[in-house]
């Protein structure tokens, strides 16, 4: 017994048992005492009443005759009976007509001891209000008439006091009885449940600190056997499973560190691809600078920075002038060297505080918190100093100018945008008036604005046909006659008036508009042409190709479309092409000039003598004239140097088979000195400004009759 | 009248012939009869000691007879089956005149040799004089035949002017429940001696401070004890002796006590003339004998 734990089945099959044996014999106990403490109220009423009655019988005689000595002895009879508190007679009002009360009882005594000089009333009264006595009054009447009352008290206590003995009695017999049948059942089923129940448990226990080795099994029979049979079956399936699992595991434990330390290194491959791809983001790939997107994110913090100090902040726009010629001149790679080269020199010259990225192509951008704005004139001024030495490329030596806008935080902008666009107008500007350095002034954001308006019309303008053809004629030196002119192109906006062609063709060269307003050109020269031939004029109608237009794979289609439509015959549009646009990438240009669909043009080379052109590839080329720049003709008659080219470039041309073309003839002295130098055709202002289709026959009969 | 006394007496000397022979008879007890002026068991409790006593200095057999009515008490003393008797002044004088009893002594109780008829009533009963007592309740301790508690109270109701059914005439075992009753409100007015109310066993039970006494008669003498005629000189002596100075020693003070007497003291019958004038004032010259 003494074995038994609390918490085991054994212990709690004792304490199941106990208590359910205890519990139901105390409420045997109980019932019994209910039952015992009502047949006692009962009879303990039933005693009262009758000694009550008893009393009120016999007080009939005395209270007739008056005799309340007899009375009283009666009272004095029944107050002595056991456990009899008082017995009185009253009359109807309740006062005593006996006086006898029995002193030595506790109840009475205590009221005694208590009160001096208390009435036997009062003290019936006292008596009646406590729970212990049990009251019972009995009229004592005579042939129906009434004459008093028997009131008899008995105590309750004695029999209280014996029913709660006797309760506690029966409840330790209860206990003592629960507890030794438990006890008594707990030892008959020790051996043959307890026990091979410990056993089991035992052996699961094992199991469950995969402890196999130990057989589980019970001696004699029945289910318990069986299970433990089981049990011990069990433990060898686990066994033999457990020993599997932990080969597998082992092998798995090795594959693990393996993918672990495979994913370890794809970790951190990925965190550094990562933080290129971070890096790359923010930087521009070929110089390695900030790209746009840092250089935004660096202004927006110098702003929170010198907002916090009230302080400036510098943004300039940094643009190389002519770069394009040098990419199409010496292709890309050069100018990505040159760029390289570029910003390697701005990286030197700046502050340390400062920063400097690329925004794309031959733009830069300087951030430099802190300076005001003639500080930063300062700064720029330096950057063009720095720029000014010669680049030295693979086999180039080259000089590059550069233009800079500059706006400042807070005075012209206050955001990160603004300040960049800002800057760009300023830098436009420097480059227009090629002053090197351009601080902002709201003057220029004007032009800026007619920019964006233009742009934005220029769609228009081509489906509302507000573009024209305005043609200057090109003379034959010597015949002095006229027998082709030259397609300009005049936007007449219905808001600005007329617009020249460097105001808007720049902006169709960056927005790929140029490929629309070439194709528009080629038409109105073809269908003028056709015009003029229908009129029965054989002249020959020029127009101007940029280089975007000659690696565009569509045009040889147009322009056999065109011919077709307006049965051109060769020659009967002439097309200029740039010498750098040529020089830019000859190989394809020259593709598309031998192109099929192309044969209907003839060509010439538009500018020459600026595009360091490559005599092998002037002698491929299928052009039949060269029209030299007018920067060596307007000045020629002056300038010895510029005559002297001209004259070395007729003769260059002649010798390859070309004829010669001069433009900018605007005065008569060089007409007659490119006559003498055997310049096969002129045009100039010298001769006609460009004029409407409407006025050219009558432009041509006029300057033919001039000449002659 | 005088039939009616002639038979009396006739029936009185053939009821006590027997016992003249016998009374001196040494082994024949004396008879000592109490008037059941209180109940049976208290009667005995009160005079064993006395009978005892009066057993040892007698050196002879002492028996204690009550009754429980005066009836059964009064057939008795008729048939003078009594050696020795106790009883009220009015039955002595009775007895005296029928029987020949002798008075040998009478009662001191509460230190008072006499006693005095008296009416009492509640203080707060509203009665200041006896007449007002007209057409009230009146409760008279014991029978007609009381001494103080009929007859003195009659005399005292007849002297006021009220006669028989000028009031309700009621009557208690005894006189102490006289007043008690009257109390406890059952009566208007109590017939009882004046010196009842002082008893242990009326003062013990209620509070007396609340009655009061309306009128009483002279004092006369207490309780007598006399003694059948039929005893000798000697033993009569003897009697009134032993009965007469017990309040000499220590025993006889017990057995005084525990008779709730004082004393008892000489008594002759000349003692008990105030007595039988006022019987003749209340009963006729017939002392009302006819009546018993």
């Amino acid at each position: 017994m003494k074995n038994i734990k609390k918490n085991s089945l054994a212990g709690q099959f004792f304490i199941l048992i106990a208590v359910i044996m205890v519990f139901a014999m105390v409420i045997n106990a109980f019932v019994q005492y209910s039952n015992e403490a009502r047949v006692i109220n009962k009879s303990l009423n039933e005693r009262v009443k009758s000694i009550s009655e008893l009393l009120a019988s016999v007080s009939v005689e005395s209270l007739l005759t008056f005799d309340y000595v007899t009375l009283d002895s009666y009272a004095e009879f029944t107050s002595k009976q056991k456990d009899v508190v008082f017995a009185v007679v009253v009359n109807k009002n309740g006062i005593p007509l006996t006086h006898y009360l029995n002193s030595e009882n506790p109840y009475i005594n205590v009221i005694l001891d208590k009160y001096s000089n208390i009435t036997i009333k009062n003290i019936i009264t006292l008596l009646h209000d406590n729970p212990s006595i049990l009251f019972h009054k009995t009229p004592v009447m005579f042939e129906g008439d009434f004459l008093a009352y028997a009131l008899v008290g008995l105590d309750l206590e004695p029999y209280n006091k014996e029913s709660i003995k006797t309760l506690w009695q029966t409840i330790f017999i209860t206990v003592f009885t629960g507890i030794f049948v438990g006890g008594a059942i707990y030892l008959l089923f020790k051996d043959k449940i307890f026990r091979p129940i410990e056993v089991l448990t035992a052996g699961v226990k094992n199991m469950t600190r995969f402890e196999f080795d130990d057989k589980i099994s019970i001696k004699g029979g029945g289910e318990l056997v069986v299970l433990a049979e089981l049990f011990d079956g069990m433990r060898l399936q686990l066994k033999s499973a457990i020993e599997k699992r932990d080969a597998v595991m082992q092998e798995l434990s090795v594959l693990n560190d393996s993918l672990e330390e495979r994913v370890h290194e794809r970790t951190q491959e990925l965190q550094m691809l990562n933080t290129k791809i971070a890096h790359e983001a923010m930087h521009d790939p070929l110089t390695g600078l900030p790209n746009r997107i840092l250089i935004a994110e660096q202004i927006q913090q110098s702003i929170y920075h010198v907002k916090r100090e009230k302080d400036s902040l510098a943004v300039m726009m940094i643009d190389l002038n002519n770069f394009k010629d040098v990419n199409d001149t010496l292709g890309h790679p050069e100018g990505d060297k040159l760029l390289v080269n570029v910003a390697e020199r701005l990286a030197d010259v700046i502050r340390e505080s400062d920063m400097v990225g690329r925004l794309g192509g031959d733009e830069f951008a300087v951030v430099a918190p802190h300076v005001n704005e003639s500080d930063a004139v300062k700064v720029a001024n330096k950057i063009l100093d720095n720029l000014q030495p010669s680049f030295a490329l693979a086999d180039y030596t080259l000089k590059v100018g550069a233009s800079i806008g500059i706006a400042m935080y807070p005075e012209h902008a206050l955001d990160q945008t603004s300040l960049i666009r800002l800057a760009d107008v300023a830098m436009y500007e420097a480059k227009a008036s090629k002053s090197g350095v351009c601080v902002f002034h709201p003057e220029l954001d004007k032009y800026t604005a007619l920019r964006l308006t233009l742009m934005d019309s220029l769609h228009n303008a081509l489906e509302t046909k507000q573009l024209h053809l305005h043609y200057q004629p090109q003379v034959v030196i010597g015949d002095n006659k006229v027998i082709s002119v030259e397609g300009l192109i005049r936007w007449k906006h219905p808001e600005l008036g007329w617009v020249f062609p460097d105001q808007f063709i720049p902006m169709a060269e960056n927005s790929g508009l140029i490929n629309l307003v070439s194709e528009y050109v080629l038409e109105c020269a073809f269908k003028q042409w056709r015009r003029w031939q229908d009129e029965g004029y054989d002249i020959q109608v020029a127009i101007n190709l940029s280089a975007r237009n000659l690696v565009n794979p569509e045009l040889p289609k147009f322009v056999a479309e065109l011919s077709e439509r307006y049965s051109m015959k060769k020659g009967g549009v002439k097309a200029e092409i740039t010498e750098s646009a040529l020089m830019n990438n000859p190989d394809q240009v020259i593709e598309i000039m031998n192109d099929p669909g192309m044969q209907s043009l003839t060509f010439s080379i538009d500018d020459f003598g600026t595009g360091y052109s490559s005599l092998s590839y002037l002698k491929k080329l299928p052009v039949v004239e060269v029209k030299i720049d007018k920067s060596f003709v307007v000045n020629m008659e002056t300038d010895d140097d510029d005559a002297n080219i001209v004259k070395a470039v007729i003769d260059l041309v002649h010798n390859l088979g070309y004829q010669v073309i001069a433009e900018g003839v605007e005065r008569k002295e060089i007409f007659e000195l490119l006559t003498l130098l055997g310049c096969d055709k002129v045009q100039g202002y010298f001769l006609s400004n460009p004029v409407p289709a409407d006025d050219v026959l009558e432009k041509i009969q006029k300057i033919e009759l001039e000449l002659s | 009248m005088r039939r009616r006394q002639f038979i009396g007496y006739i029936a009185s000397a053939m009821a006590t012939a027997p016992r003249i022979l016998s009374a001196e008879a040494k082994n024949r007890p004396i008879v000592l009869g109490i008037f059941p002026r209180r109940n049976i068991k208290i009667t005995y409790k009160l005079f064993t000691p006395l009978v005892k006593y009066l057993s040892f200095r007698l050196d002879r057999k002492v028996v204690l007879e009550t009754t429980k009515s005066f009836q059964e008490f009064w057939g008795n003393v008729q048939q003078k089956n009594y050696d020795i008797v106790h009883f009220n002044q009015y039955h002595y004088i009775v007895s005296r005149k029928l029987y020949n009893y002798q008075v040998i002594a009478a009662n001191k109780e509460l230190d008072s040799s006499t006693i005095a008829g008296s009416i009492i009533v509640r203080k707060d009963s509203g009665i200041s004089t006896v007449s007002g007592l007209k057409g009230k309740t009146i409760l008279f301790g014991g029978s007609r035949r009381a001494m103080q508690s009929y007859i003195g109270a009659t005399w005292l109701l007849r002297n006021a002017g009220l006669q028989a059914g000028d009031y309700i005439e009621k009557f208690s075992i005894n006189p102490p429940n006289t007043i008690i009753s009257t109390y406890f409100k059952r009566a208007d007015a109590a017939g009882s001696g004046d010196s009842i109310m002082y008893l242990d066993n009326v003062r013990n039970r209620i509070d007396i401070n609340e009655l009061k006494i309306l009128a009483q008669t002279k004092q006369m003498t207490h309780l007598p004890w006399a003694v059948n005629d039929d005893l000798s000189m000697a033993l009569r002596e003897k009697i009134q002796v032993i009965l007469t100075t017990l309040n000499s020693h220590a025993e006889g003070k017990a057995i005084l006590k525990s008779a709730h007497l004082s004393d008892i003291l000489l008594a002759t019958d000349s003692d008990f003339d105030e007595h039988r004038k006022i019987i003749t004032d209340v009963y006729g010259a017939d002392l009302g004998i006819s009546t018993l």
